[in-house]
Parts: structure tokens; sequence; C-alpha cells
């Protein structure tokens, strides 16, 4: 078959302009001599008249033109040119002369010039552009451009995208990107074949009475632009949905198939089987360690910062790694580049402001800070944790200085003594871009992100008036102090090479660090002046730091293979220090490991079928080895709207968290790197299979996993009450302190299960149901001689996530069910007889994870009101109830043994919890 | 398409089902070994069942059925069962530095431990052969005034690769004259809860001095500190344990195939008087 190209030529370049004539062509008149080629005439009579042409073939662009009309009206003068060239015009609807050859043979291109002349224009064969956000030019990533019915692309983290061989007589494009309203482009919207701009609408306007229309996507969107097991979230829309306090990214994913949702107590991701240490963050190119806030309760993002965020739940290709199960990525905003914007919001929880602050049309900034304050739900939340730690501490007999009421000043002595709290408590994030655009081809930005905590639960005993005046002076200081963080920032100089061509590349530093203080110093001093001073306790110590250097290329060698390859170095550097009395080491851990990465894949599309291939190879310097990871994805279209997915791949973890065996004895968890002994480099399998079908209003999807786990690590640090020596341990002890046991289990696992999802994508009322049915095995020979449940083991999952628009009032209601989640409890007991005929009891446990806590539901709703404060400054108002109906979800058991019977105390997690937040911007 | 959808499901739930987990079997048919034994007596330990939570039970089930072999330096003595779940050979003594063996077999199962009876500790030494008692005054208050919470001795002995020890206080009066000191503004007086017991054991320690103060004492009139030498699988019973479903671990054993703990223990004594 012949194929024709056909160049879009642009006289005046205005990308996605629609230009109006205002006078009929009759009505204008040409008198002059027009001599040069056929370009440059029409520019100049476009110049005269201020008229737009567009050649629409490459051919007739240097036709030379040597006429002097005489008084003539231009459509006469056009007529006159076309005769004699051979070639046709037509003025377009959108006030576009276009002009084309007559020299057609075929009867495709016959009835392509037909459209032509009727004035359905076409699309170039090639368009690239980037996609912005109308209201802020805010670039957005993952965004989607397709051809109405058929096949499409998505803009890469920049926002750039090309859409290649695209058919003739593709009548509309259409951009699709979520939280925004779709788009739909026609050919005579696009005036160049070098690069467009579209723009977008936030769905979102305030105070606009919205007209909803059935083509706006929502709050999710699943398996977005044909990415298998991927769950994209808006984090503007979050705001409509139940809260605890805080708009949560991390907790919206909780309401997703795939994704644990009944594990209240933790922000973090428990998807399709796995723990949320096995889940890669990546922030603006960096990877994330350290992700919540407050013991885990949220998630240290924050919504005003992050412009999109995905969530691969397996089967993710070559580009990423070194994480077991998921990947999520999450993309900064680069701030308004429009207008000057600050904004902020009021909780319960925390306080939130922003600021966008572009400079000339090149740069960008915006810096977004969130501190909470002592406000009920914080105090609620870490009164939670405390009170269980204490209450868990005395059952121990821990003793001594440690807590109030449960060591030696317990009892009697506590009548006297002034016990004083220093609740300092708190957590802040900061995030800051700034970007920088210096041509079309290049964007050069700076991202920084820090994430605190300091979580303060120290006491101090005081000296009671009564014993003050006998001249005894003392001070007990117990602190109790958790420090815990992520400091990270990127560098990134993004450019495109040409329209086939991309390249990101990107310095960075990221550096998790925990703190745990938990000394105690007892002071006392007499009238004699002499004072004794007693100091216990300990403090652990552990950071990692992480050094990046990363680039990644994307190369479009055809219509046919999309090329991703890149390279990636990064050093690890733990450090983890175990500190008794204020002095002694007992552990000192420093650990570097170098990481080399190369990844090469390809997209390829293949009539209705898509093929991923690919391949990550990663070199670790500890162990000496290279790690191979192939990986494919596959999807078909099988009919319209049908299509089926599958997914495999390889998948290694270096760096490790490991969580601590008993939490009182320090952080709960600290990251550690492989020695490939003791801690080997862990890896997983995933297979995975779907199907999806959409229609215009409605997703529904099932897909089905099994990952297998293989060297999986946990580990136990015992601090003995009194030092050892002995052979099983490894600390090197020393006279009057305490010694740490370390031991490391290793152990398989794998996880299976089948999701299913209905959505009802978009309308006033919008939202999806899902199940999912699972298992999560481990086995540890350790722990157990066959497979056990594990942890986050849940068999069932239902929820449902409503949402409704009415007039300026946003409604949404969330319900999760749940089985219990597996925990192992003791199933007998037994005593040993001291030297003094005294008894000391023990519990026998039961098989590892062999029982299950109650099952869970919970229902959330919320209302949000939006508004204009002043009648200028967009705000809503938002209402939320975490746990209405005030279901009493178990967290776990607290064991006691009461005349040789085993007693459960049920602690359970928060009841109905209300919030309230109001947020005002600027813009 | 529809049947399209329904055969992927049949599918993939068949390839998802999941099956029943066969938990391991559980732990309250494996016998408990009491087997503190002391260098310069018999050798003597205690079998039985661990009591199951949740039944009818209200103590351990004795064992008196198993057959008891304990191999000292390479000669093996049988412990004869004498009831109550007791096993004692009445023909040996424990010394120190021997090693031991003991293998028990229980209804066809085989338990095994080992330990070795530790030296005598040296020197032991009590700073003072006799302690005067300053009852508190209104001056002194619950933190011991005048003295009554700051050391009146110490007990001392060899122990430079810090070895464990665990020290037993006992009055060994046959009436003992309870101290009373309860002051004047109810602060700070006698232990709440009843007669305060004759005897106290401390936890496992690596030291070689033990400071006593007055606050340690009870009761007027003769004591013992029972220095006991102890071994790690001793002091591994005071390992912190946790107690919720969050952190719950197995207790330590050196028990192969049962719970308990088989250990030696070996002692010197030093009398001190309490006086007012």
């Amino acid at each position: 078959m012949k194929i024709r190209i056909f160049i879009l030529f642009s006289l005046f370049y205005c990308p996605f302009l629609i230009a109006q004539t205002t006078k009929s062509l009759s009505e204008i008149k040409v008198n002059q001599l027009y001599s040069g080629t056929l370009q440059n005439v029409l520019n100049q009579i476009g110049k005269e008249n201020q008229l737009k042409f567009s050649i629409l073939d490459g051919k007739i662009i240097n036709i030379e033109i040597n006429e002097r009309p005489l008084n003539m009206s231009l459509d006469e003068f056009l007529d006159l040119i076309a005769k004699k060239k051979h070639i046709k015009w037509h003025a377009g609807e959108d006030g576009i002369i276009y002009l084309i050859g007559r020299s057609t043979t075929d009867g495709q291109s016959i009835e392509y010039e037909q459209k032509l002349v009727n004035g359905l224009q076409v699309f170039p064969s090639k368009i690239s552009g980037v996609i912005r956000d109308i209201r802020t030019g805010e670039a957005l990533p993952f965004a989607a451009v397709s051809i109405k019915g058929g096949k499409g692309t998505t803009t890469n983290v920049d926002g750039y995208f090309t859409l290649q061989n695209i058919p003739k007589g593709t009548e509309t494009l259409i951009v699709n990107y979520l939280g925004f309203k779709t788009r739909e482009i026609k050919p005579s919207q696009i005036s160049s074949d070098k690069y467009i701009i579209i723009e977008v609408e936030p769905t979102d306007k305030q105070l606009e009475e919205v007209v909803v229309t059935a083509t706006k996507e929502e709050l999710m969107k699943v398996s977005s632009d044909d990415q298998i097991s991927t769950i994209r979230l808006s984090p503007a829309k979050l705001a409509t949905l139940p809260n605890i306090g805080e708009r949560d990214i991390f907790r919206g994913f909780q309401l997703m198939p795939g994704v644990g949702g009944s594990n209240e107590a933790s922000s973090g991701l428990y998807v399709r089987g796995g723990t949320p240490d096995q889940n890669l963050v990546i922030y603006d190119g960096f990877t994330i360690y350290h992700v919540d806030h407050l013991y885990g309760f949220f998630s240290a993002f924050n919504a005003n910062a992050i412009k999109d965020v995905q969530l691969y739940k397996g089967g993710y290709d070559a580009r990423y790694g070194g994480r077991l199960s998921s990947v999520v990525q999450l993309t900064g905003k680069e701030g308004n580049s429009k207008h000057f914007n600050v904004g902020g919001n009021l909780s319960l929880l925390s306080a939130n402001v922003f600021a966008e602050v572009p400079i000339g049309d090149k740069f960008t900034s915006l810096v977004a800070f969130r501190r909470s304050y002592n406000g009920g739900i914080y105090s609620k939340i870490f009164n939670k944790f405390n009170t269980a730690s204490q209450s868990t501490a005395q059952n121990q007999g821990l003793g001594g200085f440690n807590r109030p009421g449960g060591g030696r000043f317990g009892g009697n002595n506590s009548r006297f003594a002034s016990i004083s709290t220093t609740p300092k408590s708190y957590f802040y994030d900061l995030n800051a871009k700034f970007t920088y655009k210096p041509t079309k081809k290049d964007i050069i930005s700076l991202s920084i992100f820090n994430g605190t905590d300091d979580l303060d639960n120290s006491t101090i005993i005081t000296t009671p008036a009564q014993l003050a005046a006998r001249g005894i002076t003392f001070d007990n200081t117990t602190n109790d102090k958790t420090n815990y963080g992520n400091l990270g920032s990127s560098f990134k100089w993004s450019h495109r090479f040409n329209d086939k061509f991309y390249n990101n590349t990107l310095v960075s530093f990221s550096k998790y660090y925990s703190t745990r203080n938990r000394l105690s110093t007892f002071k006392i001093t007499r009238n004699n002046g002499t004072p004794i001073e007693l100091n216990t306790g300990f403090v652990q110590d552990n950071s990692l730091e992480d050094y990046s250097l990363r680039s990644d290329f994307e190369y479009k060698l055809n219509t046919s293979n999309d090329l991703s390859f890149g390279l990636q170095l990064t050093q690890n550097r733990v450090r983890y220090d175990y500190t008794q009395n204020d002095t002694i080491k007992i552990l000192n851990r420093n650990n570097t490991g170098n990481l080399s990465v190369f990844y090469l894949q390809d997209n390829i599309k293949y009539r209705m079928i898509k093929i991923t291939p690919g391949i990550r190879v990663n070199q670790f310097s500890v162990t000496k080895k290279v790690y191979f990871e192939p990986r494919l994805n596959i999807l078909v279209n099988l009919v319209e709207g049908l299509k089926f997915v599958a997914a495999t791949g390889i998948y290694h973890q270096f760096a490790q968290r490991v969580e601590q065996e008993d939490i009182l004895n320090g952080s709960s968890n600290f990251w550690l790197l492989p020695d490939g002994n003791n801690i080997p480099i862990s890896s997983s399998n995933h297979f995975i299979a779907g199907l999806n079908y959409e229609t215009k209003n409605y997703y529904f999807s099932v897909e089905t996993y099994y990952k297998s786990l293989s060297n999986l690590t946990q580990y136990s640090l015992r601090v003995q009450a009194r030092p050892s020596r002995g052979p099983e341990g490894r600390g090197p002890g020393g006279a009057g302190t305490s010694a740490v046991l370390e031991n490391f289990f290793v152990g398989n696992g794998s996880a299976k299960g089948i999701e299913f999802l209905v959505q009802k994508k978009a309308g006033a009322y919008n939202g999806w149901l899902s199940y999912t049915l699972s298992q999560a095995l481990n086995n540890y020979v350790a722990f157990s001689t066959k497979d056990f449940p594990a942890s986050q083991d849940v068999r069932n999952e239902f929820k449902m996530t409503h949402n409704y628009r009415w007039k300026k009032w946003d409604f949404s209601a969330t319900w999760i069910y749940a089985t219990g989640r597996p925990y192992t409890a003791p199933e007998g007991g037994y005593t040993i007889i001291l030297p003094n005929e005294s008894t000391r009891s023990y519990n026998i446990i039961g098989a590892k994870n062999g029982k299950l806590l109650p099952d869970y539901h919970r229902l959330d709703v919320a209302a949000t009101y939006n508004f204009k404060l002043f009648s200028s400054l967009p705000s809503t108002l938002s209402a939320s109830i975490f746990n209405v109906y005030g279901r009493k979800n178990v967290w776990y058991k607290q064991f006691s043994i009461v005349d040789n019977q085993l007693v459960e105390v049920d602690v359970t997690n928060l009841g109905i919890t209300p919030n309230i937040t109001l947020s005002i911007s600027l813009r | 398409m529809k049947n399209t959808f329904i055969i992927f499901i049949i599918s993939t739930l068949s390839f998802s089902s999941c099956k029943k987990i066969d938990f391991d079997k559980t732990n309250l048919d494996k016998p408990t070994v009491d087997g503190i034994v002391y260098a310069g007596r018999k050798p003597k330990i205690h079998l039985s069942l661990p009591i199951g939570y949740g039944n009818d039970a209200t103590s351990q089930t004795n064992i008196d059925n198993a057959q008891v072999i304990m191999t000292i330096s390479g000669v093996k003595y049988a412990l004869a069962s004498k009831g109550n779940g007791d096993y004692v050979n009445d023909k040996v003594i424990l010394k120190a530095g021997q090693e031991l063996e003991l293998m028990i077999v229980y209804e066809g199962n085989t338990l095994t431990s080992s330990t070795v009876v530790p030296t005598k500790p040296k020197n032991l030494k009590a700073s003072e052969s006799q302690i005067q008692i300053t009852v508190p005054t209104g001056g002194g208050g619950p933190f011991g005034g005048g003295g009554f919470n700051q050391a009146s001795a110490a007990l001392t002995w060899d122990n430079d690769i810090q070895e464990y020890y665990v020290l037993l206080t006992k009055n060994i009066e046959i009436s003992p004259e309870q101290i009373i000191f309860q002051s004047p503004n109810g602060f700070g007086g006698n232990s709440e809860g009843g007669v305060p017991p004759t005897e106290r054991l401390s936890q496992p320690i690596q030291t070689n001095i033990q400071n006593i103060n007055q606050r340690q004492f009870s009761y007027y009139g003769k004591y013992q500190f029972i220095l006991f030498k102890v071994n790690s699988e001793y002091n591994n019973l005071y390992n912190n344990r946790g107690q919720s479903s969050l952190n719950l671990t197995n207790p330590p054993t050196n028990i192969i195939n049962g719970f308990g703990i088989f250990t030696a223990l070996n002692a010197d004594t030093v009398g001190v008087k309490v006086i007012k």
C-alpha cells in the first residue's frame, strides 16, 4: 500500500489555541504582488489579515507562487492558486485555512481528503507534547493519551508523551487523568507537529456546581494505562474520604483490593500478603525508608505536596527493583506556574500550610509544611500506644525506674512522689520542590523531603514537700524518647532529545534515622550533700544512608517498540548502635553496601497484544554476586473493553528492615544490610493473571496472584536482665551491664489470592466494591516445622467506598470487613522451683499464629462542604467520623495467668473518632 | 465475553483456594523437666506435663513412669521414680566440675540435656559479722534517713570473668522477730500485704560484690547468705519474655524435645547476725 506522509505544518505556532475568523473570506480583499513559496505567500497573507493557514501536505509547501490579484476576494484568490497549482483548500470551523495537494489515488486517501474537504481535519501520524493542569500549569505524569476507542500512550514522569502511528481518519484523541475532566482533542485543535500543550481541568473546581459528566475520573483508577496490577490515587480527591485526622495517601490505598485494610495501627501497606518493608517507596526519584508518623499511624506524605501517586501491587517491570512485593511511586508537585498561591489545612491532628511561587515562566517552587499538635486525636493515639507498652512493661516486671507506677517507685511510694510528664511529642514533615525549565526540552528540579517524629513520654519524679522539708531531695528522670524520620533530596535533570528519546538523570540522598533513648537517672541528695546517682537503661541508634545516581532512558524505537533502559548506582551505609547505661556500647554495627543496577525492557505492541519483556541486573558488593531479575508483562485486548493481563518476575531485596521481636526493648524495627550469612538476600517470584472489562462508567476486574518468598529474615534482639557471655550470646557483655542476644531467623513464605473489583468510575455517585480472598504463609524452622499463617494473613476482605456529590457537598462512606488476623497464644504453662523453693512460671506458646483475632469491621463517613471564604478563597470544611458505630476491633491480646489459667485481655483499636478539617487556599 | 469471565474466575478460584493449614501438634504433651541439681547433694529431678490452659486441670500432671538416666562424668546412673514426679539416685553425690548428661525416655520420646556442676564460689566473705538496725525515725523517711538505705556491709567473692551468681538471703531463726519501722507520718513503712518473707532470692548477677543495707532485712536474728554459682542456662530463666500477642515467645530451655531446665548449682555460705 502506498504510504503517504503528511506533514502538519503550522504557519503560526500557537498550540492548542482555537482561532476565530471575524470576517468571511469573501470580504477580505487582496491586491498585492505575492511571489515566493506557498508557505511564504500564505505567511504574508496571514499577517496582513490576521489569519491562520495550515498546509497539510509537505509536498506543496515549496510550490512557487507569482500572482498579483486585483481587488480579488481571498476566497477567489485561493481558488485561483488551487486551480493553477493542483491543490485544495478549506476554511475550517476553527478558523484555520487548510491546504492539501490533489495527487490522491487510493481509496483511503481519497476518503481522507474528502474528510479534509468536508471540514473533518485529520491528525498527523505522530503527536508529541505535554499534558498540564489548566489551573496551575503543573505537568501531569502518567496521564493517558489515546485514540478514541483505540490505542494510546501515557505521559512520562515529567508529563511528556509521544503518540505514534495515529491511523488516518482518527477524529478524536482522549486525554484522561485521575481527578481531572476527560478532554477530547479534535484535529482542528492541533496546529503543530512539533510540540503541543494540552491542558486539562480538575473536577474539583470550587463552588461551581460541577456539571457531572460521564467522562471524568474520580478518586481511584485501577490498572490505568494498561499497567498491570496498579492503582492510582488522586491526592486532591482524598480530601473527600473519611480520615482520622489527615488526608492520608497510604490509608487511601488500604481501601483498595489486595492492600490490607484491617491493620489499623499501621498506615503501612500490606500488599498481597507482603509486609510494609517489602514495599519500595520512591518520592521524586529517591527512596524513602521511613514512611509514617506516630508509631506508624499516619503516612508521612503530605497530600498538599503530592501530585501523583501510583501503587504497583506486583509484577512490576524492570524499571523498579530492590523490594519483594510492591512499589509506591510518588511525584511531588512542581508548584503553580501561573500564579502565586498559598493555602493550608487545620485539623484536630495537625496544621498544614503550603506556598507556590512562580518566578517568570520558567521557574516554579512549592513548599509545604505540616506539624501535629497535642490535640485530641494526637493524644488519643499517643496514649493508646504508651498505655499499651506501660501495661506490658509492668507485667514483664522490668522494674527499676522505668515507669511510674511500674517499678521501684510503684505501689505505696507513688502516693507521695510528685510525678510529672513532659508531653512534647509531635511530628512534622516538610516538602519543597524547585523546578526550572530553561527550554522546552529541559527540566531541572530539586526536591527535598523531611519527615520526623519526636516522641517523648519521659517522666520526672521530683521531691515531695514532706521529704524536702527533711533535707532530702531526689530526681528520677526516666527518658522515653524516640526520634525517627527520613531526610531525602534529589536533583534531577530531564532532557528530551527529540520525540523519541528522553532521559532523566538524578543524584539523590536519603537518610533514615531512628534513636530511642530509654535512660533513667536517679539522683538523691541528703543533708550531708553527697549526691548518689544511678544510671540505667539504653540508647538505640539506627541510621541508613542512601547515596544514589541513576539515569533512565526512554527510546521509542519505532511504532511497535518502546525501549526503556537505565543505570543505577547506590551506596547504603547502615549504622546500628546499642548503648547501655549511657556509656557502654554493646552493639556497634557499621556496614556499607554498593548496589549497581542495569535494566533494559522493551514495550512491544503487536496488534492487540502488548508484551513487555525486561531484565534487571543487580550487583551487590557485600555478597559479590550478580542477581538477575527477568520480568514479563503481557496484555491482550480480547474484545473492546475486555483485556487479559499477566505478569511474572523475579525480585530481590537488599537493604532490609527487620522487625524487633520485643517492641519494648527498643525501636520496633530498624534497617540492616544483608551479610550473605546471618542475613541473606531475600527474593520473590510473582505470577499474576487477570481479566478486566471497562465500559464508559464501570470497571470490572478480577486478578489472581501467587508470590513465593525466599530467605526472609526475622530478627530477635533480646536484652537480658543481666549480662551474658554465654556461648549463645554474641554481645561482648561486661561487668554490671546488660547484654544482647541476637538471633536471626531465616525462612520462606508464600502468598496467593484473588481480587475482585467493581467500580463505578464517574458520575455524581461513584465508588467501588472489592473482595479479596487470600492466604499468606510463612515457614521458619525456628518457629515451626510446618507452614504457619503469616502475621499479616487475612483470609477474606471486603471493602466498599461510596462517594456522592450533591451541589456544594461531597459525601463519602467506607466500610471494611476483614477476617481477623492470626496471633499466637499460650496454650499451657509450667513452673520451675528455684533454690529458695519459690517458683517461677513460664508459658508455652501454642501453634505459631494458630489463633485468629475476632473479625474486623469498621464504618467511616465524611461530609465536605465546598465554599468560598470571603467570596473569593476556595475553601472546604470537612467533617469525618472514624469507626462510626464504635466497633471494638482487637489490636492485640494481653496475656496473664490467674490460678493456673490463661486470662486474655483484648487491647482494642480506636473507637469513635471524629475530626474536622478546614482547608483554605488563595486559588 | 461473559463466559470468558466465568471460566477465568473459576479457574483462578481453584488456583487460589486456600488449603487448611496443618499446624504443629500441641506442645502440651512434651514433658517439663525441673532439674536444678546441687553440688554435694544427690541428683534429683522432677518430671511433669505442662498444664493446659482452658481445661479443668488446676496443676501439672506428674510423670512417674519415665526412664531417667543421668551420666555423670561418663558413668551412667539411673534415677529411680520416688512418686510425685520425683526421680532420685540415692547412691551418688554430685561434685564440682562433673559433666552431667540427662536422658529421659517417656512414652517413646527421648529428652536430652547436659550441664556442668560449677565450682564452689571462692573467697566468699562478709565485711561485718553483725549488722545493727537503725529503725528510721520521723527524720528518716522512706528513703532511709540516717543510713537506713545505705550500705551497712558488703559480701565479696572472687569473680574475675563475670560468671553468674545468685544470692539467697535467709533468716534461720525458728521464730524470728520482725523489724518494725513504721514511720509516724505513715510514709514508707513495712511492705503492705502481710508478713514479709524470711528469704529473698536475687536474680543472677555477674559482679563480685553485693552491698547489704538494712532495708534488705525484715527480721532480727541469724542470717545466712548463700551464694550459688550458676550456669548460663539458669540465667536464661530470667530473660525478658513478652506477654502479649505482639511479642510472645516460648520460654528459654536447654531441654531438647521438652521444656524446663537442667542445670547444676554450687554454693557457699556466710553468716551475719542482725541486731537491734
